[in-house]
């Protein structure tokens, strides 16, 4: 394996947090949500300025970046999340663009020239672990009866209300962690690309995500990180080919809501166990 | 002693008046009946004691809590289940999974807990699982712990949705036609298993029902709604030969 293939594994790792974190907003809890890659982007950039501009060391940047996503979902989440599908879907999307128009203006990022300098902390096996602790987490969330009051919501709102679940409260639980975890995700990327631009954290970005949990199979954690897997790989192998790879995008979201409408990864839709 | 407590409720939506000045009380323990002909206002009923919709004008108390400006999940857990005209289980769960849900605030373990998987998450789990069992052995529905819920035949889903609705150990049931189509040997057991009930869980049940038969033999009482106007109320052998609800069922009589 040479520095290029362990780059590529790398990115993919941190893609993987991105899309399991989002799945849990999207798949488990049901909330469209399409401004995940903002959350991304205040992780790299606060875990980035810190250690560039403050000089604090990589471990305090990273958390402090994880906490200020978390509470960027906790504020975009309060207002936001008693919409419902479209309307949330262009709430996040508004709020990405501010978090990208925001980056853009604000001289301590570096603005449209980016935040350059950043070291490089982000190891293989830092990303690896990243990426099992953040699945981890997910798995045992959802399979509790917390994550079961998150299908609760994605399943009948009404319903759940009826059986006593706190549907706003749910929701924005599921919102800071899947934030937070983004924010984790961005302050790994930071410490590996040692640059920051923000195009890197654009409404693209989070069109990307959402389709590796499409392609995953909405609801299934393994299916957001095995796509998040294959994605990025795919991603890497037609980087020659730029025009055919946005038509080869377009086509497997086509065929997998035909052939595959639960997700190309098996599975699909948990089902109760014992 | 009332339970339950509707004191001159008023809802209006847009220009429709849909309830004007009901006023009822559901009694402890008692097994109350609420019927009228379609589109007077039963449904509309429970989803203002549920806090889906807010009353215009009046008061909703339940044990001394005014239940009028609370959010559904708060009146539940306050001790007010229901079930649904058209069924809504959670249809992708399994049967186990919709009753455990129903349970999720006495889990008794946080989502650290959850999330790194601490003793108290397993303990909290197993005893949770144990419980809801032990209901849906009850209630017949045991051998379909597994079973996807929208898979269960209609029957068996309403009996789930009552499950479910005993799940949050509520101490009043709101039942909105449990009986709707249903032939009348379920119709008899639904009967049995609303006694049943009744007396095993102490609860009191406020009924919706447009069979006759279900709520003349399960009701010790029974409120006529029409037009969103309470027009009678009283044992059903009272009801039976009220002239108002004949009328508001049959339309008049021409001279």
């Amino acid at each position: 394996m040479n520095a290029y293939h362990v780059q590529v594994l790398t990115f993919a790792l941190i893609n993987v947090i991105m899309a399991t974190s989002l799945s849990l907003i999207n798949g488990i809890t049901g909330q469209f949500s399409i401004g995940h890659a903002g959350f991304m982007g205040i992780g790299a950039y606060t875990a980035g300025v810190l250690t560039v501009v403050y000089k604090l060391g990589f471990w305090p940047a990273l958390a402090a970046g994880s906490l200020a996503a978390a509470l960027a979902g906790l504020l975009v989440g309060l207002p936001t999340l008693r919409l419902r599908g479209d309307y949330l879907a262009i709430a996040t999307l508004g709020f990405g663009q501010i978090i990208n128009v925001a980056i853009i203006n604000i001289p301590i990022t570096g603005g449209p020239r980016g935040l350059t300098g950043v070291p490089a902390h982000t190891t293989l096996p830092l990303a690896l672990a990243g990426a099992a602790m953040t699945y981890v987490i997910l798995h045992n969330i959802i399979h509790s009866a917390h994550g079961r009051a998150m299908l609760a919501v994605r399943e009948d709102e009404t319903a759940a209300e009826a059986m006593g679940v706190d549907t706003t409260r749910v929701k924005v639980t599921a919102f800071t962690i899947g934030a937070g975890l983004a924010g984790l995700a961005g302050g790994l990327f930071a410490h590996r690309l040692m640059f920051l631009h923000p195009s890197s954290f654009d409404f693209i970005k989070s069109i990307d995500f959402l389709v590796m949990v499409v392609i995953g199979g909405s609801g299934n954690l393994a299916g957001a990180a095995g796509a998040a897997v294959f994605l990025t790989v795919l991603n890497e192998l037609l980087r020659k080919a730029v025009e055919l790879r946005m038509l080869l995008y377009a086509g497997l979201l086509i065929l997998t809501m035909l052939l595959r409408p639960k997700g190309l990864f098996a599975g699909g839709v948990r089902r109760g166990r014992a | 002693m009332g339970v339950l407590e509707l004191k001159d409720v008023w809802i209006n939506f847009g220009g429709i008046r849909a309830l004007a000045g009901l006023s009822v009380t559901l009694e402890a323990g008692e097994i109350l009946g609420l019927i009228g002909p379609n589109g007077a206002g039963k449904t509309t009923v429970f989803n203002l004691v549920t806090g889906v919709y807010r009353p215009t004008q009046g008061s909703i108390t339940f044990g001394g809590h005014d239940l009028a400006r609370r959010r559904p999940c708060d009146i539940a857990c306050l001790g007010i289940s229901r079930t649904f005209q058209n069924i809504r289980l959670f249809q992708d769960l399994s049967v186990l999974d919709n009753v455990r849900l129903a349970r999720h605030r006495r889990a008794g373990y946080s989502l650290l807990e959850a999330a790194l998987r601490l003793p108290a998450r397993g303990k909290g789990e197993a005893k949770l699982t144990a419980d809801c069992m032990a209901l849906l052995d009850l209630l017949g529905l045991a051998a379909n712990a597994q079973d996807r819920a929208g898979s269960l035949p209609y029957g068996r889903q309403r009996t789930l949705e009552i499950a479910r609705a005993l799940a949050t150990e509520p101490r009043v049931l709101l039942l909105d036609e449990p009986a709707a189509g249903m032939n009348s040997q379920e119709s008899a057991d639904l009967v049995g298993l609303i006694r049943r009930i009744h007396s095993d869980w102490k609860l009191s049940i406020f009924l919706i029902d447009h069979h006759m038969d279900v709520v003349m033999e399960a009701c010790g009482r029974i409120v006529v709604l029409d037009y969103g106007e309470p027009i009678a109320e009283g044992t059903p052998g009272e009801i039976r030969a009220n002239p108002r609800v004949i009328q508001a069922y049959l339309g008049e009589e021409v001279a």
